[in-house]
C-alpha cells in the first residue's frame, strides 16, 4: 500500500513542482510533520486505541510499532505534498 | 483521552497552527482543498483496505462506532473510524503548514 502512494505520487514530480529537489525543506518537513502523528501513534497503540494484525504485516516492529506503521509517517506526508504541489503545478499552468 | 478526543484536538491544533501560529492560512486556499479532497479519496480506499481487511483494529471503547469494522455506518466510512479521517485532515493541514511556512522563510531569506 505505501508502494503505491509512492508509485502514484513521485510521477508527479514531472509536473516540475520541485518537492524532491528541495532538500533541507522536504526532510524538515517531514520530520516535523510526522513526528507529533508517530508520538501519538506511540502513544495510541500502547494505550490499546488500536492494534495491528502480525499476520498481515511484515513482523518486525520498533517501540511495538509495525516498521510500516513509521515508513507511514514517511510516505504519507511526503504523497501529501507532491499532491499539493502537484495542483498548485497545474493551476498555475491553466493560468498561461 | 479516546482516540475521538485526541483526534478532534488534532485537528484543532492544526488548525490554530495554520490560522495563527505558521499564518499560512491554507484553509482560505482552493488549493489545499483541491489537493486535500485527492489525499481524501485516496485515504477512502487505502484506509478501508487496511481496516476492511482489519489489518489495523480499533478498540471499541475509544472511538464512535464499535471494533467491528462495517462499510458505513456505526462511527465508519468505507470500513474506517471516522475519527480516522480527523486524523488524516490534521495530518494533511499541519504537513502542508509546515511545507508552506519553510517554503516562504526561505524565499524570504534569499530575498535578505
Amino acid at each position: 500500500m505505501l508502494v503505491g502512494c509512492l508509485a502514484c505520487t513521485l510521477p508527479l514530480e514531472r509536473l516540475g513542482a520541485g518537492v524532491l529537489a528541495s532538500g533541507r525543506r522536504l526532510g524538515l518537513t517531514l520530520l516535523v510533520a510526522g513526528t507529533p502523528f508517530l508520538c501519538w501513534d506511540l502513544y495510541a497503540t500502547a494505550a490499546g486505541h488500536w492494534s495491528f494484525d502480525a499476520d498481515q504485516t511484515l513482523g518486525v516492529s520498533v517501540a511495538g510499532l509495525p516498521l510500516e506503521e513509521i515508513a507511514f509517517f514517511v510516505v504519507i506526508p511526503l504523497a501529501i505534498v507532491l499532491s499539493y504541489e502537484a495542483v498548485r503545478a497545474v493551476r498555475r499552468g491553466f493560468g498561461r | 483521552m479516546t482516540y475521538t478526543q485526541l483526534a478532534a484536538g488534532g485537528v484543532l491544533l492544526a488548525v490554530l497552527t495554520d490560522l495563527f501560529v505558521l499564518r499560512t492560512r491554507l484553509l482560505g486556499r482552493s488549493s489545499f482543498w483541491i489537493a486535500y479532497a485527492i489525499v481524501v479519496f485516496f485515504q477512502l480506499l487505502t484506509n478501508g483496505w487496511l481496516t476492511g481487511r482489519e489489518i489495523v483494529r480499533y478498540d471499541g471503547g475509544t472511538i464512535l462506532g464499535d471494533s467491528d469494522p462495517q462499510f458505513l455506518g456505526d462511527g465508519r466510512i468505507v470500513y474506517a473510524p471516522v475519527e480516522d479521517l480527523l486524523f488524516g485532515f490534521a495530518l494533511a493541514l499541519w504537513t502542508l503548514g509546515w511545507w508552506t511556512w519553510l517554503g516562504a522563510r526561505q524565499a524570504r531569506r534569499a530575498r535578505e
